[in-house]
């Protein structure tokens, strides 16, 4: 009797934690982690009737029982045509047996026919979307988006998304592509000052192949919003050295000493480029300071002897002054491919005219990505050679 | 004929089987009232007659107030009153010796009375029945033993000034070689020093009685401390006795500051307690709040220092501990050496000190032997671990359900393929889990010892393996709650360690029902509860937990010869404990 | 009654964090819409005049220690202006903390609890200010210097994440849209340091009266540091800052950032410290207003309002539509209410309080004051 308040105390609290136990199973949490299907790559091409098509690439484990280490997983590719990038995810939500989360997202292919058409309709419906990744890279594909989707398949890998991982890093080595993120394409597609660019990405041509596999190389121009051209691989070596991302790539330069054909060097970009915009009548003049530091990997038999030894003095100005020629050269070609074919910017001079002007109107009445075009290049590159390797 | 009444007899025999009543010499036995107890009704407001108002009282005994009674000169009511209220009859161990007494060649009647089992035989034997009995020089008497107080001589008549024989004082000054001997004249007196183990010396004419100590009952040796093990540093703890604990603090301190006062705590119990601290060291409204408390309990019975700390502390509810509990002698006096007032009971082993705020619980009775490095290293971990073993479960609940996008892709799939064939939500699986684990806990304690070590490998190998096997659990899910309990078990203080045990559980329902709004939640009200606590007078986690204090107990402890400063919030009367160079044989001061 | 006195840090902690809470979700956006490119120098700008206005006040409240606005008004105006200024500023700051609760939780619904109703997640705020607000103003003064460290280390953090991408260009062309609308009606945006009002509130609750300089002067100064490199780091690291308005422009700061490869998108993190500083302003909040209670009501006790404003909060909660009212509101009284508030009125107040004060005791008058 004089316990049973405190009895009622305890009921009540009791009452209470049952009542917030069970109703935690209401649809509060539909995200419970094993109700969702992770996308780990998105494709979106040109569908029937002008619509769009929607492609998603899922990875499903393939679990032995007990839970022990070595999973295999089996990669499956979906995909619907749809009026909009919404109605596509509902649409396999009621085909695929989970709810789509796009928050793993690591690839978003885009073929070459939609891009050409203007994809910033689609750009701002993803960005918008806070389930989606911001990190996604983006790749432009020469072949259907659901062609590259599907023969996407991990070599070395077994995870799907590590594959995309590895395989989207390997700029920093090669530097025949850049990998651009959904969000500096985003940044990019609305900046005054650059032009966005994604990677390019085909079917592999290789003739000696077991089996099908993708292959990125080159980067796909874009111009605001729709694709106007492409680079290939030297192309987008002399991108990433004008916009300073270079890490670290493998040239070859026709040799200046004759022992054989090209010398191999890897070239590390030695300071950031001096780039400087002068606006005279209108007409940008873009001048560009390179700085490069080269290390020879290459040899040959005659390059240890005395006359044609590529670590002399004589020699390695020769080879300094050839490689600086080869990459003049190219990078002006580049350059004015961007400007006169493609008239796009995207390299981001514009961010060095923009002192001239002193409010945003000015700026704006200016246009320079209309007036990229008319612009006149000056390179200068100054290599410096390092080292070698362990002959010397 | 026959057999009808035979079978009639049958049937009345199963009829009386299956329909039979209660026997009623079955042996029943329920407790009822007491006479002793009465009904009082409590109720303050309108309704007289409403159930709930009515409480047990203990009657008021209109039996005699014994705290007057006093010693009476004539020793045979002295001994019908003593075994009375010792109920000697019935008290096997009351044992009451009866002797006569020798004291200048007069015989007087005398009786001990001891409880058999505490006290030394020996002790008794030798220096008081021995002295009192025999006859020696002490006993015998002849004229010149008085005591000449003065004399004067005039004209061959010597006046003599003699001292009065007193029995009293000459038994306690002469005749009785024991050390420690009290005259008592009130019976509640006597009858307290009998219980603790005194013997109590009745003489026949005398209205005082004699209160010896001879204790020696069995008690543990001093022995390794159980629950506080240390690398490097003494391997003494504290026993079940009293003296002995007050003896062996006393060792370290070595200081005649030390005061140790008594006091007795229970009506019916009267267990001895000890308030100790330094005078010149320990703030007086400290020691004056822990003397009110412990002298304002009404209870019958004080068993443990478990039972004195909960009747004693701020608030209860926090379920936090709000004084350390240590069973150590060299930490007790290290902490009183700060300026902190430690209270021991009789018959625990473990001695409270108080004033404790949030940093003494992390904080290893070993940090003081170690190096600064080791010590702040063991801290931190021991920091992260506590971060773990409250959050970890509730953080996996809250990412799983809400924000999967924190985890890495292969960790991802991981989980998701562990989770194909585990049939219940995390929710329940979490639970499961940390109940089969707070289960094994306890089993393992509670197990008699020869298949105790079997437990601990049996429970969680086998059934985390086999629950895993069997698809009931996940497998990351086995870690996270392993590695949970390892992260408790490093928190030092017991008491803290069930607090965050039992906080875990309120943090995964959180995480489960708004993932890390919900923790958000807990956290903040947490924090708020842990700011709002005070243990004696000291705001528990105070500001002085984050300085890099120079007094060694902030959350990193500075070097040995750095400590300059006792806490701050102690309100010390000695601020200094060092000086600002106390390496004198290295730096020089010329 | 437990007497409340903050020590200096506590009342650094505590104007800080009813400053910036709001930084993490919308005040750099407001000056990146309406500047443009020159947002930073708008921010200094604003951070100098803040800094200059607050060190005015500070010099005006010496002559009247321990006292907070509503006892000058008081002294100047006697009980009319002390009941008017305290409904004023109790309504106000009723009304703007609710409106911040809804925006606040309308943000993480659209951000994660996708599918949960508003009135779930506004009652975690509710119950966690109704628990501490019976605990007492000591333990959320004293929680509050916690959780403020907490928010301000997060804050660096992610504006440190995104040094890799900065491009300084980005601040440029200079003036933006122009002189006139960085300086002048750029002026408006100073409505960014609006929290500043609880320095009209905090000297009684003070310790040491002298601290009241000190610990106002650092707390702006962190303030203005923090504001400034909010909208620092958000302009130059992306070119849509300032054309496109989105409901946090940190979250989406933080969702470029690059930790590692493995542990990807951190912003979770982020957001459960935001949700932390939040708590504990609306702690703070729903203190003061019922410290105001108190003395408007001369009542000695302050419990039973805890529940009564946490209610009324909830209430004024609930009633927007939908977040772009909520949004509306918010700026409308933020810039129209808040801003004359506090940065004209109640200087102005004091300013004639001094006036008076200075007659008295030019008249030898004995003034005495609470």
């Amino acid at each position: 009797m004089i316990a049973f308040s405190h009895l009622k105390k305890v009921l009540i609290m009791f009452l209470a934690i049952f009542i917030v136990i069970f109703s935690l199973s209401a649809p509060y949490s539909t995200g419970n982690i094993d109700k969702l299907a992770y996308v780990i790559a998105l494709g979106l091409d040109v569908g029937d009737n002008n619509d769009l098509r929607l492609s998603v690439q899922l990875s499903k484990p393939e679990n032995s029982s007990g839970g022990s280490s070595g999973n295999s997983y089996e990669e499956i590719t979906n995909s619907v045509n749809c009026s909009s990038i919404d109605e596509g995810i509902s649409l396999l939500n009621s085909y695929i047996s989970r709810r789509i989360n796009l928050s793993h997202c690591k690839v978003l292919v885009i073929s070459e026919e939609l891009a050409s058409k203007g994809i910033s309709d689609y750009i701002y419906t993803l960005f918008n979307n806070t389930g989606m990744s911001a990190h996604a890279s983006m790749i432009v594909s020469k072949i259907p988006a659901y062609e590259f989707l599907d023969i996407s398949k991990p070599e070395l890998e077994s995870l799907l998304s590590r594959y995309y991982e590895s395989s989207l890093v390997s700029n920093e080595y090669t530097a025949y592509i850049q990998n651009v993120s959904l969000i500096k394409f985003f940044s990019d597609s609305v900046d005054s000052f650059t032009q966005p660019v994604a990677v390019l990405g085909s079917m592999s041509d290789l003739p000696i192949q077991s089996s099908n596999n993708t292959e990125k190389m080159g980067l796909a121009v874009f111009r605001y919003d729709k694709l106007v051209g492409e680079l290939n691989g030297l192309e987008t070596i002399c991108h990433m050295i004008i916009s300073n991302e270079l890490k670290s790539c493998t040239i070859s330069i026709p040799n200046p000493l004759g022992d054989s054909e090209t010398i191999d060097l890897i070239i590390k970009l030695n300071n950031n480029c001096k780039n400087g915009v002068d606006i005279v009548n209108g007409t940008p003049h873009i001048s560009s300071k390179i700085k490069i530091n080269a290390k020879i990997t290459s040899t040959t038999k005659e390059s240890t002897v005395d006359s044609t030894n590529y670590y002399k003095k004589e020699n390695t100005e020769l080879i300094e002054s050839a490689c600086n020629e080869y990459l003049e050269k190219n990078i002006i070609n580049y350059l004015y491919k961007t400007s006169k074919n493609y008239q796009s910017d995207i390299d981001g001079f514009g961010k060095y005219a923009v002192k001239y002007f002193y409010t945003i109107q000015d700026w704006e009445e200016y246009n320079w990505l209309e007036n990229y075009h008319n612009s006149i290049f000056n390179v200068d590159v100054e290599t410096t050679l390092k080292s070698g390797y362990s002959f010397l | 004929m026959k057999n009808n009444s035979k079978n009639k007899n049958l049937i009345k025999q199963y009829l009386h089987k299956i329909f039979y009543e209660d026997n009623p010499d079955d042996y029943d036995f329920t407790l009822g009232e007491t006479t002793n107890s009465i009904v009082v009704n409590r109720s303050t407001s309108y309704n007289q007659d409403v159930q709930s108002n009515l409480t047990l009282e203990n009657e008021i005994l209109e039996t005699a107030n014994t705290s007057n009674d006093k010693v009476f000169q004539s020793i045979n009511v002295n001994l019908e009153y003593i075994k009375v209220r010792f109920n000697s009859m019935i008290n096997s161990d009351i044992k009451i010796r009866e002797f006569t007494l020798n004291a200048r060649n007069k015989q007087y009647q005398a009786f001990l009375v001891y409880i058999d089992g505490m006290t030394n035989q020996d002790l008794m034997n030798n220096y008081i029945l021995n002295p009192l009995m025999l006859k020696n020089t002490a006993n015998s008497f002849d004229g010149n033993q008085n005591r000449i107080l003065s004399e004067v001589k005039t004209n061959n008549i010597t006046v003599r000034k003699v001292k009065k024989f007193d029995i009293v004082e000459y038994i306690s000054n002469c005749l009785l070689p024991q050390n420690t001997i009290k005259e008592f004249s009130k019976f509640d007196d006597i009858a307290n020093g009998i219980n603790s183990g005194n013997c109590a010396l009745f003489i026949d004419t005398i209205d005082i009685a004699f209160d010896i100590e001879v204790k020696g009952f069995q008690q543990r040796s001093l022995g390794n401390p159980n629950n506080e093990i240390i690398i490097r540093g003494s391997q003494v703890g504290f026993t079940e006795n009293l003296r002995t604990n007050t003896s062996l603090i006393r060792r370290y301190i070595n200081n005649e500051n030390l005061v140790i006062e008594s006091v007795e705590v229970g009506k019916i119990s009267k267990t001895s307690c000890a308030i100790c601290y330094l005078k010149n060291v320990a703030n007086r409204d400290l020691v004056a709040e822990v003397r009110y408390r412990i002298n304002n309990l009404s209870i019958d019975y004080l068993i443990s220092s478990g039972q004195l700390e909960q009747l004693i502390q701020d608030a209860d509810s926090p379920s936090l501990p709000q004084m350390i509990a240590t069973e150590r002698p060299d930490r007790t006096s290290s902490l009183l050496f700060d300026g902190r007032v430690a209270i021991i009971v009789n018959g625990s082993p473990y001695v409270l000190v108080v004033p404790a705020v949030f940093s003494d619980f992390i904080a290893s009775p070993e940090d003081f032997n170690l190096r600064h490095q080791y010590s702040n290293f063991m801290r931190t971990l021991r920091i992260v671990a506590l971060g773990f073993s409250l959050l970890l479960p509730g953080i996996y609940m809250a990412i799983t359900n809400f924000h999967q996008e924190l985890i890495p892709t292969e960790l991802l799939y991981t989980i998701i393929s562990a989770r194909e064939t585990v049939p219940f939500p995390v929710l329940f699986e979490i639970l499961i889990m940390e109940l089969s684990f707070e289960l094994i806990r306890e089993a393992s304690i509670r197990v008699p010892s020869p298949i105790g070590s079997t437990i601990g490998i049996v429970g969680a190998l086998i059934l985390g393996q086999a629950a895993v096997d069997a698809s009931i659990v996940s497998p990351i899910l086995i870690i996270i709650v392993s590695f949970t309990a390892i992260c408790s078990f490093s928190i030092p203080d017991f008491s803290l360690g069930f607090h965050f045990r039992i906080m875990r559980f309120i943090y995964i329902l959180l995480g489960a029902m708004a993932g890390f709004l919900g923790i958000a939640a807990g956290i903040c009200v947490h924090l708020i509860v842990l700011n709002n606590l005070k243990s004696f007078g000291v705001s528990y986690l105070g500001k002085s937990i984050f300085k890099h204090n120079r007094a060694g107990n902030g959350l990193i402890l500075s070097p040995a010869y750095h400590r300059e400063n006792r806490s701050e919030f102690l309100k010390v009367k000695r601020p200094k404990m060092q000086d600002d160079i106390s390496m004198k044989w290295k730096y020089r001061q010329n | 009654m437990k007497i409340n006195k903050l020590s200096a840090i506590e009342a650094i902690a505590l104007i800080l964090i009813v400053t910036i809470n709001r930084l993490a979700i919308n005040i750099p956006q407001a000056i990146l819409i309406s500047c443009g490119s020159s947002s930073i120098l708008n921010a200094v700008y604003i951070s100098l005049i803040t800094i200059l206005l607050v060190y005015l006040i500070v010099k005006i409240f010496k002559n009247f220690p321990n006292s907070d606005i509503i006892d000058v008004a008081e002294f100047l105006g006697s009980k009319f202006l002390k009941y008017l200024i305290g409904i004023i500023l109790f309504i106000y700051i009723v009304v703007t903390s609710s409106l911040f609760l809804r925006d606040f939780v309308e943000t993480i619904h659209i951000l994660y609890y996708t599918d949960t109703p508003i009135i779930y997640l506004l009652i975690f705020f509710i119950v966690v200010s109704i628990i501490a607000n019976f605990f007492g103003d000591e333990s959320i003064a004293k929680t509050n210097v916690i959780l403020c460290a907490i928010m301000v280390v997060s804050l660096l953090i992610a504006f440190s994440s995104v040094i890799p991408n900065i491009t300084f260009q980005r601040a440029l062309p200079i003036l933006g849209y122009g002189t006139y609308t960085t300086f002048f009606s750029g002026l408006t945006n100073i409505f960014a340091f609006n929290g500043l009002m609880v320095l009209f509130l905090v000297p009684p609750m003070l310790n040491d009266k002298k601290d009241l300089k000190k610990s106002s002067m650092i707390a702006v100064f962190i303030a203005t540091i923090l504001v400034i490199l909010a909208t620092a780091s958000i302009l130059l690291a992306f070119a849509f800052s300032t054309n496109i308005s989105k409901i946090s422009p940190l979250y989406m700061l933080l969702s470029n950032n690059e930790f590692g490869q493995y542990f990807q998108h951190p912003e979770s993190l982020f957001v459960f410290t935001w949700i932390l500083s939040f708590m504990s302003y609306l702690n703070i909040s729903c203190m003061l207003s019922i410290n105001i209670c108190k003395k408007l009501a001369r009542v000695k006790n302050g419990k039973p309002f805890a529940i009564l404003v946490n209610i009324i909060i909830l209430i004024v909660a609930i009633l927007p539509k939908n977040i772009m009212q909520v949004r509306e509101l918010g700026t409308y009284i933020s810039q129209y209410v808040g801003t004359p508030i506090t940065f004209i009125i109640f200087p102005i107040i004091l300013a004639f309080a001094n006036l008076k004060y200075k007659k008295y005791r030019t008249n030898n008058h004995d003034v005495s004051k609470d």
